[in-house]
């Protein structure tokens, strides 16, 4: 939660309904020299009573008493090449946080703008995993030895560990490799454009995944006023659009990073909200869609309890 | 005495309380008991045959449970609404510029909004812990 004037804090509740305490510790350091701008994720980790958060700027925080105090995972913040590390659009964050089921060591990270960072030490040491990232928007001879890797959502196939999807800012990826490594499935598959925020991977079938295209860098909104979710269920060979019952005409909508949710079911139920205040579902993976909520503030995350 | 752990509807059932204390040797006997002790409960938990409701799930302390399970003192019982993965009712969490929002209803179908918290704050990201239950925003 972040307040406007006294800037970011993290609760938690047994009951949403009920009260929320203070977790305490999501807090730089006197001599880190950051401030807490924006809590971008929390992720339960696969340790029992574990938990991830990351924020604004990129850090990474950790919580081993079920989120009630946190701590800044130093390894990461002092990764020496942090110096090199570029800002996104809306600040340099931290906001994938992709765990390996069954296994607390395993876990990659995605940073806008500064790639994928992966661990198999539960956070001791890092390496990049951008092999294949693009950076469209730098010039050719910059890119080899660039960070700037604007990742915009990571999404694991837990039924299939080594399966990553990832949206970038223009382009769309694959990684069979545990994110070592990348390959575009946003070119010339069908999709109208290969920028956008919003990700699912079906939890059920590494071959199937789903994005929500926006224009492009320049216009953030659904291209053409055609509101439509993309599927692929051949692992990025091919999308097709989804989209009925959701809005053809006119519509000009928003999605943002952490608006697309997914409730492990099958079918698949699919929820996203927009920053018009919309939130739509399907029981159904997608083929069809409903209105669940509408009028509400700009929606700027959903997810299913 | 075991504790029961209770959320939203049962706890206002319940006259408020999210944590009571009931006597009994098995979570059934417990359960049958925190019903005759606050009577809007009775038909929440168990049907009328006295079967637990098929939406219905029971955790004793850490674990999934049966009615039948033999209970200690001091042993926690959650009961809890299936709200997820297929379940006939969907809870959603939705983050917004002004606060969160916990919306209800039939899965992928229209819901309705059971609260607001942290009005005029933004909600940037809230999700629900499935090994706990516990809720973070």
């Amino acid at each position: 939660m972040t307040h406007g004037q006294f800037g970011p804090h993290l609760y938690f509740a047994d009951d949403p309904i009920g009260d929320w305490q203070e977790a305490t510790g999501l807090a730089f350091g006197e001599s880190d020299g950051a401030t807490v701008e924006r809590i971008w994720s929390i992720q339960p980790a696969e340790r029992e009573g574990m938990l991830w958060a990351g924020v604004a700027p990129a850090a990474l925080f950790r919580s081993s008493d079920a989120g009630r105090s946190w701590s800044l995972v130093r390894s990461l913040w002092e990764e020496p090449s942090r110096p090199k590390w570029s800002l996104g659009a809306g600040g340099q964050c931290l906001h994938s946080i992709v765990t390996w089921p069954g296994d607390p060591a395993r876990l990659a990270i995605g940073i806008s703008a500064a790639g994928v960072w992966l661990t198999d030490d539960e956070g001791e040491t890092w390496r990049r995993g951008v092999q294949g990232l693009v950076s469209r928007y730098l010039p050719d001879e910059a890119r080899a030895e660039s960070y700037d890797q604007c990742v915009h959502n990571v999404h694991r196939s837990p039924t299939q560990p080594e399966t990553l999807y990832l949206q970038f800012h223009g382009g769309v990826y694959r990684s069979d490799d545990a994110g070592e490594s990348w390959n575009d499935i946003g070119t010339d598959t069908g999709l109208p454009s290969d920028f956008g925020f919003p990700l699912v991977a079906d939890p059920n079938d590494p071959d199937r995944a789903f994005v929500i295209p926006l224009e492009g860098d320049f216009d953030r909104v659904t291209p053409g006023g055609a509101l439509r979710v993309y599927e692929t269920s051949d692992r990025g060979v091919s999308w097709r659009p989804l989209s009925e019952g959701l809005p053809q005409k006119d519509a000009y909508l928003t999605i943002l990073r952490q608006a697309f949710a997914h409730d492990g079911g099958n079918p698949l139920g699919l929820y996203f909200g927009a920053e018009s205040g919309d939130v739509f579902g399907s029981a159904d993976g997608g083929a069809s869609w409903n209105v669940i909520a509408d009028h509400l503030p700009p929606v700027v995350s959903v997810r299913v309890a | 005495m075991a504790i029961v752990q209770l959320r939203s509807p049962l706890r206002e059932l319940a006259g408020g309380s999210g944590e009571v204390e009931v006597d009994g040797r098995t979570v059934g006997e417990v359960v049958r008991g925190l019903a005759e002790a606050n009577p809007r409960l009775r038909g929440w938990v168990l049907d009328e045959s006295g079967r637990l409701r098929r939406h219905v799930s029971l955790f004793l302390n850490d674990a999934s449970t049966g009615l039948d399970a033999s209970v200690s003192p001091k042993d926690k019982i959650f009961i809890l609404g299936a709200i997820s993965g297929g379940a006939a009712e969907t809870e959603l969490l939705v983050g917004t510029r002004k606060g969160l929002f916990v919306l209800r209803g039939a899965r992928g179908g229209p819901m309705s909004e059971v609260a607001r918290k942290f009005s005029g704050q933004t909600c940037e990201y809230a999700i629900r812990d499935p090994r706990s239950g516990t809720y973070y925003a």
